[in-house]
Order: structure tokens, then sequence, then C-alpha cells
């Protein structure tokens, strides 16, 4: 692509030059989905496959005006065989990438586990979450604060490969990773840290390419050097903070994605921030339950950008 | 209360000042520190290092070497075996840590012999100043105990309760935090959640404790009843109890380095009141930190 995605915004001006690309939606009954789809269609993003209640998406689908008489529209109710067959449209080449509609996430996550064990890919699916954080120029990728509960040695570098692909679809060219561990001036052999030096030993022989595995090992680290102290709050220089971040577990990663949240207003302003399913064939890009539609098209125009 | 750091310089100035041991000071940071708080009147330091030095670097920084009482001992080892020793001869009132290494000094603290605290009894708690809300939020365990279990969370969790009282915030509401706000057996952090706060119910804590509670839920009453979830203290947070040391240390760097906000702390579960060197601590930090030993209950 070449250019580098550096905000949301620039997300939507992109995909509609990358569109249209064939999205599966799952469980389409919704009037926020359909008016996100409607927004998404018109702008040039996606063709819609609309996977769900058929009657219940042609109700909706007419009260907002939205004509989806020429695409392709399933009718399925159970919501596992909604996931099961968006999985399987992407496998197949038919679809290029997975919107979760009014579905609970677990089916979608089970749905492409189940894919991926059969097709003995061994890949770990994973979440990233993308964050646009207004005090920085740029994404903040965070893995994984939705699927892998403790991910071991083999997971983390799997979890690191699909950010370092999600984001260089997004034009990020060697991205740093870094690698966050509770890692103090004590003696501590974490288990993250441990898995920090294998990470770090694994990347010289080459096992992960496309990045660059910081040295540090906590945002101090980052920040200060490995032996230096925060004087003042002036000297936070932001360009420090590497491109990806990757947690020792989903503990964290849910807080720390979250983290907006404890502190409104004081320190961080509201961050935007949108979650993608990647490892599997294709990403399924997952709205939060409170997303509006306009929210629903900006994480169209994001799963455009890196299907 | 006290509701800022303000509040707490305020408070802690008002006391008699107390006598502050200091094992080999040689930063500018350490020594500004340790000079403001006497400047203030919290503290008579002594400080035990390599005297030339000591004196060298106090009058580069322009601090009249009068005041201070400065013990000659070079061999950094030696200071915070000494140091220790002063406390123990009840000399000395309060201990910080100084320029000795995080390690040794945390060693020392902690040693069968001589020391002044058992390694389980200590935790450590960071403050933040939420502005907007006029007050303070604790956070715990921000350095120390890396993987407590349900035992270890009620000692963390009680020093915490203890410092909070110190800032006259009586009744202090608890968010154990989770990722989720049901009880599930697959997650440990749920399960403890349940437990202590089953706990506070039947009055075995002095604090209204609530978990799991995921972060949002936690913070943000609005948030909380948008999930169709009713908690004693959504919105109304003051110590947030986290699961392990990846969460706590982590969280605490975001919110200073990506939110570049103050932050303060104060080393709970010991004898006397100790001040940690912690990379993430400003000077003023260090300030506030020796007011907060002030304040500390004995």
């Amino acid at each position: 692509m070449g250019l580098m995605v550096k905000s949301f915004e620039e997300a939507e001006i992109m995909a509609a030059k990358v569109g249209p690309k064939r999205i599966s939606v799952l469980r389409a009954e919704n009037r926020e989905f359909l008016l996100a789809l409607k927004e998404s269609y018109r702008r040039g993003y996606v063709e819609p496959i609309l996977i769900g209640d058929a009657s219940k998406i042609r109700e909706i689908a007419d009260d907002i005006d939205f004509d989806i008489g020429t695409f392709l529209l399933i009718d399925e109710k159970s919501q596992q065989k909604i996931a099961d067959k968006g999985v399987r449209l992407v496998s197949e080449g038919k679809s290029d990438l997975i919107l979760r509609g009014h579905i609970d996430g677990h089916y979608v996550y089970r749905a492409l586990i189940r894919h991926s064990a059969q097709t003995g890919a061994r890949r770990q699916i994973c979440v990233v979450a993308l964050m646009q954080m207004p005090v920085l120029p740029k994404f903040i990728g965070l893995v994984d604060p939705g699927i892998t509960v403790a991910p071991d040695f083999h997971a983390k570098m799997a979890i690191i490969q699909n950010a370092v692909d999600l984001f260089s679809h997004l034009g990020y060219e060697n991205p740093r990773v870094g690698i966050l561990t509770a890692h103090r001036r004590l003696n501590a052999e974490l288990d993250s840290v441990l898995d920090a030096m294998k990470i770090r030993d694994a990347q010289s022989r080459g096992e992960l390419t496309g990045c660059i595995i910081e040295e540090g090992l906590s945002l101090s680290d980052f920040f200060l050097g490995k032996s230096g102290f925060l004087e003042n709050h002036g000297d936070i220089d932001f360009s420090f903070i590497p491109d990806i971040l990757l947690a020792h577990n989903i503990e964290f990663a849910n807080i720390f994605s979250k983290l907006d949240s404890m502190s409104t207003i004081d320190y961080f302003p509201r961050w935007e921030r949108h979650g993608i399913v990647t490892g599997a064939d294709a990403p399924a890009i997952i709205p939060s339950r409170a997303d509006k539609h306009d929210a629903i098209v900006t994480i169209i125009a994001l799963g455009v950008l890196i299907s | 209360m006290m509701r800022n750091f303000n509040d707490i310089l305020n408070e802690a100035g008002k006391l008699t000042e107390q006598v502050m041991v200091v094992p080999d000071p040689r930063s500018d940071r350490v020594l500004s520190a340790v000079h403001e708080a006497q400047r203030v009147g919290l503290v008579v330091p002594i400080l035990i290092g390599d005297q030339l030095s000591i004196n060298k670097n106090l009058s580069s920084l322009n601090i009249d070497t009068d005041g201070y009482r400065i013990i000659d001992e070079p061999e950094p080892t030696r200071a915070l075996t000494r140091s220790i020793e002063l406390i123990h001869q009840k000399e000395a009132d309060i201990l910080f840590q100084g320029d000795t290494d995080m390690k040794d000094f945390l060693q020392a603290v902690t040693n069968d012999t001589n020391g002044i605290a058992t390694a389980q009894s200590l935790s450590y708690v960071s403050l933040f100043e939420l502005p907007s809300q006029n007050r303070l939020i604790l956070l715990t365990d921000t350095y120390i105990q890396e993987f407590p279990n349900v035992q270890q969370k009620m000692t963390i969790l009680n020093n915490a309760i203890s410092l909070a009282n110190s800032l006259g915030i009586e009744t202090p509401k608890v968010a154990v935090l989770s990722l989720v706000e049901l009880v599930n057996p697959n997650f440990i952090s749920t399960l403890d959640a349940a437990i202590l706060s089953k706990m506070s119910e039947r009055k075995q804590i002095n604090a209204i404790v609530d978990g799991p509670l995921d972060i949002d839920c936690a913070s943000s009453l609005e948030r909380a009843t948008r999930k169709g979830l009713k908690s004693l203290v959504s919105g109304e947070v003051d110590i947030y109890l986290f699961h392990d040391i990846e969460s706590g240390y982590s969280v605490t760097e975001l919110t200073v380095f990506l939110g570049k906000a103050q932050v303060a702390g104060a080393l709970m579960g010991c004898e006397i009141p100790i001040i940690l060197n912690i990379s993430f601590e400003t000077v003023h930090s260090l300030l506030v930190d020796i007011a907060l030993a002030r304040l500390r209950k004995r």
C-alpha cells in the first residue's frame, strides 16, 4: 500500500480507494449494522454478504431505505451455524472478511478456532486492539485483549507475527514491538521476562520477520533506558512508545485497552479503539456492543485495508 | 480527607518533624528530594555515605550543608546496614532508599536477623490525583508482590486500607479488578474477588469491597449501569486491587508515561515508614512520598 495509516479518519479515506471487499456479516438483523453497511456500500468499501434471519434483515433494510436486492442473503437462525457459514465463505475464497454482527463473540471465536484446527494450520487466533490515542500521531496495537488467556512463548510468537502482519497491511514498515513485562529493578525471574528473552533469541535466529523487537522490558525501559529515572514529566517523549505492545496475559491486556475509563478527562482523553481478530484465513472485525453505526463504518474501513 | 498531593504535603507539614535516614545519597534527584523535605519541615535528614562527595554534591546544588547530619561511610552496603541500625536504635524514624540498589535495599529491609519487615508483609501502593473528581485513587500492588494468592491479596488490601485511613478515607471503596464482572471458575482473579467481596460483606475487611469488576464497571457508574451491573463502588473507587504484578506495575507505568500523570507511592507492611526510589517517580513524587510517610499511623 505504501502509505502509512495513522488514524481512523485516514483509514476511511484509504478504504474507499482499496474497496470494495466482500464482507460476510454474521447475524445482520440489526439496525446499527445495516445502517453502517448501507453507508459503507455507498462509499465503495464493501459488497455485503448478509447472513441471519432473512425476513428480519429485509424488514430493517426496508425501514432504512437500504436496497439489498443485489446482495447474497443467507437465511440462517442458529448463531453457531451463522458463524460457521461465515468462516467457510472466507476459506472457500467467496468472502474477504468477516464482520461480527448481532452475534455473541464466542460463536465467532469458536468457529474460527475450529476451522483453523480442521485445516491443521496450527495458527494462533488473537485479537489486536487498534488504539488511537489523542496524544499519539499513530496507531498503537495491543495484543491480546480478547482471546488468549495466558499465552506461552509459542503463542506469543504467533501473536506478535499476527500483529506485525496487520501493521504491515496498514503501511507500517518494520513496526517496533514492545514486550511489556513487570520487570523492575529486582531480581525477578518472571515468566514474562523469560518469554521476552526467548522471543529476542528467536528473532535473532530469523524466526520473527518484518519487525523490530525493542530491547527494553517495560515502559520505564523504553522511555528512560535501563537505568534512568524520570526527573520530570516534561521529559516524556511519546516517540519512544513502540507501535505494537504485547501484554503478558489477558488480565492486563483487558485493563490496558480500557484504561482511558479509569481516569477520563484527567490523564487519558477517551481513546478510540477497535478490535480485529487476526490469524485466521481472513480478518474478523468485531465492533463492541455499544458501537453506533458510524463507529461500525470506521471498523469496516479498517477491515477493508487489512483483508 | 486529603484530596490531592498538596493536601498531603500540607497535612504532613503540620506535624512535628521526624528523623529520616538516607543511605548512599549520590544523585541530584535524591539530594533534591531530601533537601526539599527538610526545607518544608517534614524531616530532619541523616545522610550516610561518602562524606566528601555528599558535601560536594550538596554545594553544587547550592544547598547549605549546615542543617545536615552526615555520617561518613563510603561503602554503600555498610551505609545501608548502618541506616537500619539507626532505625533499631530509634535514632531515626523513617528510612529512605536513597541511591542504594533496589534489590540490595529490599533484601536488607526484609533480612531475617535485623530486618524491619518480612518479605510477605510488604506491598506497594501507587497514588494518582483525579483533579476532575477532586480526590485521590490508590492502586495496589504496583511493585512488590508478584502473583499473590487470596491470602496475600488480603494483606495487600489491608495495607492499602491502612494508607487510605491515614489520608482520612475512613471506609474506602475497593474494586477488585478482573477482566469480567461475573464469577467464572476458570479465572482465579474472579474467584479471589468474590471471596474478598464476601469477606467485606461479613465485616472481615474494613472497607466496601466489590469484585470481580472490569476496569470499565469499576471506574464508571454510567458504564456499569449500561451493563446492567449494580455495584456499591462503581465510579467511586478509592482502591483498585490488581490481580497480579503484570497488571499493577504496567498500569502504573502507562498512567505515568502515556498519561503524564504525577504519581506518589508508599511501601506498606513495615514497622516504620520506608520510601522507595522508583524509576518512574519524579523528585516531586519523592517529596510527596516523604510526606505520606509522615502521615502513616504508627
